[in-house]
This record gives C-alpha cells, sequence and structure tokens, in this order.
C-alpha cells in the first residue's frame, strides 16, 4: 500500500515538474513594427485631440502598449491631421524615470517601401512622354470604364480617368481593407510625395512617385511571371485584354491610357525615435495623398531606466495630437503594502481583545 | 533546478505523510498546508496565471461594459478606462488575478482537519468562485474609482482600497470555512457573541 503511494507521489511529481515550464507570458513579441497594423486591432486606442468637444475629423486615436521592454505606440491620425510626424515629442514618464523622445524622419532613405494598392495600378500605364501614370480605382469603373478603353482611342493626358477618390473614402476604404490588397514595390529613390511636414507642398515628388509607380507597371510588369505586383488571387489583370501579358507593349502609344495623377497613392516610410538627439528606435507610417495617416513605433524602455522590468507604470503624452495623456499601468505593489495592512490589522485586533480581555477582568474583580 | 524541484517535492510528501502517520495533526497541517501553497505557486501558477487572468479581465468587463465606465480587453488582460483627458489601461497582472488567494484558500482548506475529501472539493470549489467573484467586484470598484477621480487615485484604489475589500471578504470566508465548523463541530457550545452566562450549552 506505502510503495503504491509513494509511486503515485513521485508519478504526480514528475507530472507537476513537466508542466511547469509550460508557462504563459503575456504580451510578448506581439507588436512587430512593420507598417501594418493589424496586430494593433484588438488593442485599445485613445482618443486624443486638441481643445474641447472636438469634431470626429480632428480626432486622432493613439494606441499604446507595453510589449516585454518595449513601450509601442499606434496612432491613427485625424482626418484633419496634416502636420506630419517631424518634431513630433513624445513624453514618457515611468515610476522609474522620464524622458521625451522626439520622431523625425529616416536619414537612410533608400530602404523605404512604397505600397500601391494592386486595382489602383494594373490597368494604369506610364505614358513616357509626360511621365505620368494612370491610376485608377476599380470600384469607379476600373476596367469596365468605357473611356479607359484603349480602343476607344483615350487622348494622351485625357479627361478619360476616373475621378480621384475623394480623400476621406479611400482612406477609410485602405484603412478597411487593412493593408491585405497591397503590392510592394522598393522605392529607389527620394519618390515620396511627403516631406515630413505635412500637406506643404511637394509638386515634384508627386512626379517622382509617378516614375516609380511607372516602373513597377510598365518595365516590371511585362514579364511573363513573377512579378511582385502580380495578383495573387489570380484576377485577370483590370484594363482589359489589351493590357494581358506582353501585348500592352503592342498598343500605340497614343491608344495608352493615361490620365491626370490619381492620388491616392499609398507609401510607408520608416521614421526614427530619437532620445537627446540619437536614434533608439524606429516605426514607420503610411501616407496617402500626402498626408500621413497612421503611425507605429515602439520606444525602449531601458532608455528610461536601465532595470526596464521594475518600470511598472506608464504615462505618455504627444503634446502634437492633444493634451491627454495615456497611462499603462502594470500594478505591482508589491507584497509590502499587504503585509503593512495585515500587521496594522492584526494590530487592531489585537487591541481590541486586550482591551475586552481587560475589561472581562475588571468586572470578575 | 528541476530535479531539486522534484525532489523537494517528494520530501514533502515523506514529511507530509510521516506527520500523519505520527499523528501529529498540528504540524501535519502547517507543513502541509505550506508546501502545498509553495509547490502550487511552483508547478500550477505558471499553467494557469494567464487564462485565470483572461478569465478574470472578461467578467470583470461585463459590469464595466453594462455600465459604460470601462472596456475589456481579455486577450491582453486589459480593462482600459478611458476618460476625458486620461485614458488608463490597467493591466491585470499576477497581483490582480486573485491566484494568489485562491491556492493560498486551497491550500489550508485541504489540510485543515475538519472535514472530509467530499467536503473539502465541494467548499474548495465554492470558495475559489466567490475568490473570482470578489476579485471580480474588486477589479469593478477599482475602475470606477479611477474614472471619476482619474489615475491620481489608482495607488489608492488598487493597493489599498481593493485590497482593504479582499481582506474583508477573506476573513469572512476563512471565518465561514474554518473558524465557525471547527467550534460547532468541537461540540464545545454554540457560537454566539454575546454574555457567556446566557449561552446555553450543546448538550
Amino acid at each position: 500500500m506505502d510503495i503504491r503511494r509513494t509511486s503515485l507521489a513521485i508519478l504526480l511529481a514528475v507530472c507537476l515538474a513537466l508542466s511547469g515550464p509550460a508557462s504563459i507570458v503575456a504580451a510578448s513579441g506581439e507588436i512587430v513594427i512593420d507598417g501594418y497594423y493589424d496586430d494593433w486591432e484588438d488593442k485599445p486606442h485613445a482618443e486624443v485631440y486638441k481643445g474641447n468637444n472636438p469634431q470626429p475629423k480632428h480626432i486622432n486615436l493613439v494606441g499604446m502598449f507595453r510589449d516585454d521592454d518595449r513601450l509601442c505606440v499606434h496612432i491613427v491620425f485625424a482626418e484633419q491631421y496634416s502636420s506630419g510626424i517631424k518634431n513630433m515629442e513624445v513624453e514618457v514618464e515611468t515610476n522609474l524615470g522620464s524622458a521625451v523622445f522626439e520622431l523625425d524622419e529616416n536619414p537612410a532613405y533608400d530602404k523605404n517601401i512604397t505600397l500601391i494598392e494592386k486595382p489602383l495600378i494594373d490597368n494604369g500605364d506610364l505614358d513616357e512622354s509626360s511621365n505620368q501614370l494612370e491610376l485608377r480605382d476599380p470600384e469607379q469603373g476600373g476596367n469596365q470604364d468605357p473611356e479607359l478603353d484603349p480602343e476607344q482611342g483615350l487622348e494622351p493626358n485625357g479627361h478619360g480617368g476616373a475621378e480621384p477618390a475623394p480623400e476621406t473614402s479611400v482612406r477609410h476604404l485602405l484603412m478597411r481593407l487593412g493593408a491585405r490588397l497591397f503590392v510592394y514595390a522598393e522605392g529607389e529613390e527620394d519618390a515620396l510625395p511627403y516631406d515630413g511636414e505635412g500637406d506643404t507642398g511637394n509638386d515634384g515628388a508627386a512626379d517622382s512617385l509617378q516614375e516609380d509607380a511607372g516602373k513597377i507597371d510598365g518595365s516590371e510588369e511585362g514579364g511573363e511571371s513573377g512579378e511582385p505586383e502580380e495578383p495573387e488571387n489570380g484576377e485577370d489583370e483590370p484594363g482589359g485584354e489589351a493590357d494581358g501579358d506582353d501585348e500592352h507593349s503592342e498598343v500605340e502609344p497614343s491608344l495608352k491610357p493615361t490620365a491626370k495623377p490619381q492620388p491616392p497613392a499609398e507609401v510607408i516610410r520608416e521614421f526614427i525615435v530619437k532620445l537627446d538627439g540619437d536614434p533608439v528606435g524606429t516605426g514607420y507610417m503610411t501616407i496617402v495623398d500626402k498626408t500621413v495617416v497612421e503611425a507605429e513605433f515602439c520606444i525602449p524602455l531601458y532608455t528610461i531606466n536601465a532595470q526596464a522590468d521594475g518600470i511598472a507604470d506608464i504615462r505618455m503624452q504627444i503634446n502634437k495630437l492633444g493634451k491627454q495623456w495615456l497611462y499603462w499601468s502594470g500594478v505591482g505593489s508589491g507584497p509590502y503594502i499587504g503585509i503593512a495592512v495585515s500587521l496594522m490589522a492584526g494590530l487592531g485586533l489585537g487591541v481590541y481583545l486586550h482591551r475586552k480581555k481587560r475589561v472581562g477582568t475588571e468586572v470578575e474583580e | 533546478m528541476l530535479w531539486l524541484k522534484i525532489a523537494t517535492f517528494i520530501v514533502w510528501l515523506y514529511v507530509v505523510y510521516a506527520l500523519h502517520r505520527a499523528e501529529l495533526f498540528f504540524f501535519k497541517f502547517l507543513v502541509g498546508s505550506v508546501g502545498m501553497f509553495f509547490f502550487l505557486m511552483m508547478f500550477i501558477q505558471p499553467i494557469i496565471l494567464h487564462p485565470l487572468s483572461m478569465a478574470v479581465t472578461a467578467v470583470t468587463g461585463i459590469p464595466g461594459d453594462l455600465f459604460g465606465f470601462y472596456d475589456s480587453y481579455y486577450r491582453h488582460v486589459t480593462l482600459f478606462i478611458p476618460k476625458d483627458t486620461i485614458s488608463v489601461s490597467m493591466i491585470i497582472d499576477y497581483e490582480c488575478s486573485g491566484i494568489v488567494e485562491i491556492m493560498a484558500f486551497s491550500s489550508l482548506l485541504w489540510f485543515y482537519p475538519l472535514y472530509n475529501n467530499l467536503e473539502k472539493l465541494v467548499i474548495d470549489t465554492i470558495g475559489i468562485a466567490l475568490i473570482f467573484l470578489v476579485n471580480v467586484l474588486r477589479l469593478f470598484l477599482i475602475a470606477v474609482l479611477i474614472y471619476y477621480y482619474g489615475n491620481e487615485i489608482f495607488y489608492f484604489a488598487h493597493t489599498l482600497f481593493g485590497r482593504v475589500i479582499f481582506y474583508i471578504f477573506s476573513i469572512t470566508l476563512y471565518f465561514y470555512v474554518f473558524t465557525r465548523p471547527h467550534i460547532i463541530r468541537q461540540k464545545v457550545g454554540v457560537f454566539k457573541y454575546g454574555n457567556i452566562d446566557n449561552i446555553e450549552p450543546d448538550r
């Protein structure tokens, strides 16, 4: 009987010991700073705005999430926000110190990734004479738009292109899509229509963007297979039969559909997080039609205090967006307060019992 | 390190068994309950901490949604309390999950020489459920305080107010689970406050 009990106890001990290392660590490596924001979908966002009772178009959404030893921030800029991220200060205060971080352009520009929604460029082509690219939204005509049919003869720079979508609707469309239907292309030069200061004018850059997009759509699209912008879902290329494979190269230049440049062109640009002028982290922002619409970045907590594990309470403010503070409270008050409360309660109970006992003794006497 | 844990566990089992055979019930209770708490925290706590925190967060979110004070993000064990110029993300961590209280209660109960095993199982289940619910109540009150008074009150709300609520409940629970039944089952009298002369002995 004792042997059976002992064996059972040892078996139980082994099972428990083996199951012990299978611990679950919350919030570990959940945020990937890559310019895609789907990992923020299930995280809380606070409304940040200037003034009181703002209109919805003036409300920024800011998410803050502590991920291991980083403080990650996600910003969905207000529709009317146009100041860019340059010189944006992020004030972070913790229980172990505080720091003011600054967001700034990344001087290493070549690593920028240009994202362009596939349907917007598939049925367009580059007019070499004008360096203009047709960008069309299939929801607003797409390749079914008869005016864009090359066989109907569009004039270069004509007005046959689809009307640009309103900025807000396209922006929301892109948000909904969650950057899932985008095609990547490496930007080879400074071709992004964003100057870090919002929509303050950068007309030349817009043309450069078209050049880049033209490379995607023209020179690279001509390949038989393997182009990065090839639709993955097997759809025919928008633009009709004339655009299929190499056929479009045989189309007369005069028949190529060209039109005015069509925003929105969406780009993702890397930026850096600085502390006292030194880069300590990176982030990515999404720019649609010269306006930054979304950004994410992480701040290493060790830059605030070397004992990052001891940081339990964090609060952050981005004054450029609004006066609101975002708090992250990891609690962790430790056992000392509990012990102190217990001692006080025990002391109080002891005093009460002592007095009661003394009163009882006096009554007996 | 694993072998050390296993060896310690086996030694503890043997000591408890020896104390039981020697009919040293007080020491069996002492060593048994302390040891069980220790090993629960060592082996079980890492497994159930996160699911328990998620469950606490999810259930706490129900009154939050009902009254509109806060939102619950149970996957991230976070209660999000937005209010005007502040937005507080309160993380339901190790301390807030109630796991320490649950394991302490279970450890004491299973080595307390009062109930049979079936009774212990039922009482433990009910006790864990009550601790869970009181923890939810505590977190709800903390969140409401933060909602009304801002993050400045967070430390007081969590560290003192919430803790005192939990202590009051714990003392009540322990009284009804340990103290009162123990006195009643000893059959030395009824449990009643007041003048001892007015209490008729249990005959």
